[in-house]
């Protein structure tokens, strides 16, 4: 039977994986391999990730995330995260990251390396992913090894790759749920089970991408697929996700949570959405292009009748419904986008190719841009003074007009200064089993890699009797969700620190995070002096 | 016959929009604009920093002149021992808007210091001819070489 003109061609799952052992997708994945495994663990934790190692410690104690391990408190929201009457058990953030961070230290030990593993091979499975679902469902290998190709090269999504939290797992289960709405659904039940799978996995990897993901998709699927949709099906899929679904509701109090909302906050909210989108995602000229040529989708819903384009659409439609979705939350970050990039690196393929048939001069020149720089993402933003660019930005970040790749491969190669590895090496030298640190910030990587008594960070106010044999000050003032001082900054106040302390500088730069991925706070050179050092406060004999 | 159609200019259009974001990219970046142009280029890097501190010391002015606004009024507010509305302006509420513009303005003077490390490095750098390496290796930095003294 004749495929209808409409339809996505179908093939099967198993001679597709066939189409990867390929020398192009095989070099592809090589390539991508290397740049997202070669010194991995090259920096330590930063922050956040060590909150998911440190649980993952106790999971692989207790079985189960605790906030409290009997000696230190894992906590960034001000103890919101746990109940002390239910066991300190975490009811904050979705617990699939805590449990994959576990079986990469149970696997390979407690270094970054091995806590980074399997979400960096997650990462990897997305590039394969991306290949895998245009090779099937389009047939098209050039387009497909393009997609992943780009996707290689996109040096935001690799740093997020290397980081040991749920970013590279919640792209991968997207890409998955994508992949099975497309394999027929609606007559097989292994693609009905997948999608339900990969939808109630990514609400216990991140609930922020699963409230963003699902409705866009469901959108995007009855605008554009409608005649892939089947009712009954439908209502067997939302049952077995919400089966998934309905214990985090409880197991992670989203109840509570969902009093943060501030309605003052969306319009921000989708305006720097926005601006990551254009400066880092799809360029403003590619959007502006497509939204000229979908004009009559967008005014009379008129579909685009090659199923390659219609599928695009579904890409640029579903990212754009996200970020809407998102806005909604007070939290704004760009981790929680970053599960689209697989579908922007589908669009700006398929543009890429279009160009490239329509006028191969222009179609050379803009896969160059694409791939291999930032530019067109970037010098049309700094014409039209649209760029958003904080002030503290160095030039050398993705920020400004660079080779993104060459950044990424020079701290590859030449590693960096972090400020996380100077204080724990500082930390590990110094201080002695049963003294207590308090740490202004860095109070999760402390714990993680020196085993000391942490206080401080975003944990809550300390006891007013602690004396901490140690004071890690850091030059960053951080504000709480009241806008008021964190309260270790609050209890350094109350301290003397000049008679009962000796103050210590450290050869290094306090710079505010370490090793976060987002492109708005990685550097990748150091930059150069002056800069304040690292401050540290020893309690004198007898203070 | 086949004229300099639309579509061909269209070509000729987008190629050059492309080729002319290529060269005005590359003109951007550090490793063309340090070695090819580096007066225009650090000349760009101070002003920007020159501006960054501007916006800084205002900010921190502002800030201070609103914190000391909070305070009068709070002072006023104790001394006269009520308000004309407790339920919406009360002493807790004031002493929070204080709380907060005190977090606000430690954050702030730390700004105005980065801002101020910024322009100096940004001097610096021109100063000393800083040129952005070619390749993709930097050489480490020593102990102490990234905190104090000046850029290399």
């Amino acid at each position: 039977m004749k495929t209808p003109r409409h339809d996505i061609p179908i093939s099967d799952t198993q001679s597709v994986l066939w189409g990867l052992l390929r020398p192009l997708p095989l070099g592809i994945l090589a390539v991508a391999a290397f740049l997202i495994f070669f010194n991995l663990g090259q920096r330590p934790l930063w922050q956040d990730e060590a909150e998911t190692s440190r649980l993952a410690q106790t999971v692989l104690t207790d079985g189960v995330p605790r906030a409290f391990d009997g000696k230190n408190l894992i906590s960034q929201e001000e103890a919101r995260e746990y109940n002390p009457d239910d066991g300190h058990v975490w009811r904050w953030s979705p617990w699939i990251q805590i449990y994959m961070s576990a079986a990469g230290i149970a696997c390979f030990g407690e270094n970054a390396a091995g806590d980074r593993f399997f979400f960096a091979l997650a990462g990897l499975l997305s590039v394969a992913a991306t290949y895998l679902l245009i090779l099937r469902f389009f047939r098209n290998p050039a387009w497909a090894a393009l997609s992943a190709g780009l996707l290689t090269l996109t040096a935001p999504f690799l740093l997020f790759c290397r980081q040991g939290r749920y970013y590279s797992m919640g792209t991968l289960l997207t890409l998955a749920a994508i992949y099975a709405f497309f394999s027929d659904w609606r007559h097989k039940n292994g693609p009905l089970v997948g999608m339900a799978l990969s939808m109630g996995l990514l609400f216990h990897a991140n609930y922020l991408l699963f409230l963003s993901f699902v409705p866009s998709a469901l959108a995007c699927a009855i605008l554009l697929y409608h005649e892939r949709l089947d009712i009954k099906r439908l209502i067997l899929l939302m049952v077995a996700t919400m089966a998934l679904v309905i214990p985090g509701l409880f197991m992670y109090r989203l109840g509570s949570q969902s009093g943060m909302f501030d309605i003052i906050l969306v319009p921000e909210n989708l305006m720097i959405y926005f601006a990551d989108l254009i400066m880092f995602m799809i360029p403003l000229p590619v959007l502006a292009v497509l939204a000229w040529r979908w004009r009559r989708f967008f005014v009379f819903l008129e579909r685009p009748t090659d199923p390659a384009e219609r599928f695009v659409l579904f890409c640029a439609l579903l990212t754009v419904m996200s970020l809407l979705l998102l806005a909604l939350v007070p939290q704004r970050f760009h981790r929680y986008i970053v599960h689209l990039y697989p579908l922007c690196a589908i669009l700006l393929a398929w543009a890429g190719m279009r160009l490239w048939r329509w006028s191969r001069p222009s179609g050379l020149a803009f896969v160059l841009l694409i791939a291999l720089t930032n530019w067109l993402h970037l010098y049309p933003l700094e014409r039209t003074k649209l760029i958003n660019r904080p002030w503290q930005n160095d030039f050398r970040m993705l920020t400004s007009p660079n080779f993104p790749l060459k950044l990424y491969l020079t701290e590859l190669f030449s590693g960096y200064p972090d400020v996380n590895a100077n204080i724990i090496a500082f930390f590990k030298e110094h201080a002695r089993p049963g003294d207590t640190i308090l740490a202004e910030y860095s109070d999760l990587p402390l714990q993680f890699y020196t085993g000391l008594r942490v206080l401080g960070g975003l944990q809550g106010p300390p006891a007013p009797e602690e004396k901490p044999e140690w004071v890690l000050i850091r030059r960053s003032v951080r504000v709480n969700r009241d806008r008021l001082l964190f309260p270790a900054r609050a209890f350094v106040h109350t301290l003397d620190l000049e008679r009962d302390y000796e103050r210590l500088e450290l050869p290094w730069p306090d710079e505010d995070f370490g090793n976060r991925a987002d492109p708005y706070y990685h550097a990748f050179i150091p930059v150069e002096p002056p800069q304040l050092p690292l401050t540290i406060y020893r309690k004198k004999a007898g203070g | 016959m086949t004229g300099f159609t639309f579509e061909r200019a269209l070509k000729v259009l987008v190629f050059a929009a492309l080729v002319l974001t290529m060269w005005k990219g590359l003109a951007r970046t550090p490793e063309f604009a340090s070695h090819i142009t580096p007066q225009r280029f650090f000349t760009g890097l101070v002003n920007d920093a020159e501006n960054s501190l501007i916006m800084k010391e205002r900010h921190l002015d502002f800030n201070d002149a609103s914190a000391k606004a909070v305070r009068v009024r709070l002072e006023e507010l104790t001394s006269m021992g009520r308000t004309p509305d407790p339920a919406m302006i009360n002493e807790e509420s004031l002493r929070r808007a204080v709380n907060r513009r005190l977090a606000v303005r430690e954050r702030d003077a730390d700004y105005v210091v980065m801002a101020r490390e910024r322009l100096d490095r940004m001097r610096a750098l021109e100063r000393q001819g800083w040129r952005m390496p070619l390749g993709a290796t930097v050489p480490p930095p020593a102990e102490g070489a990234l905190t104090t003294g000046v850029a290399p």
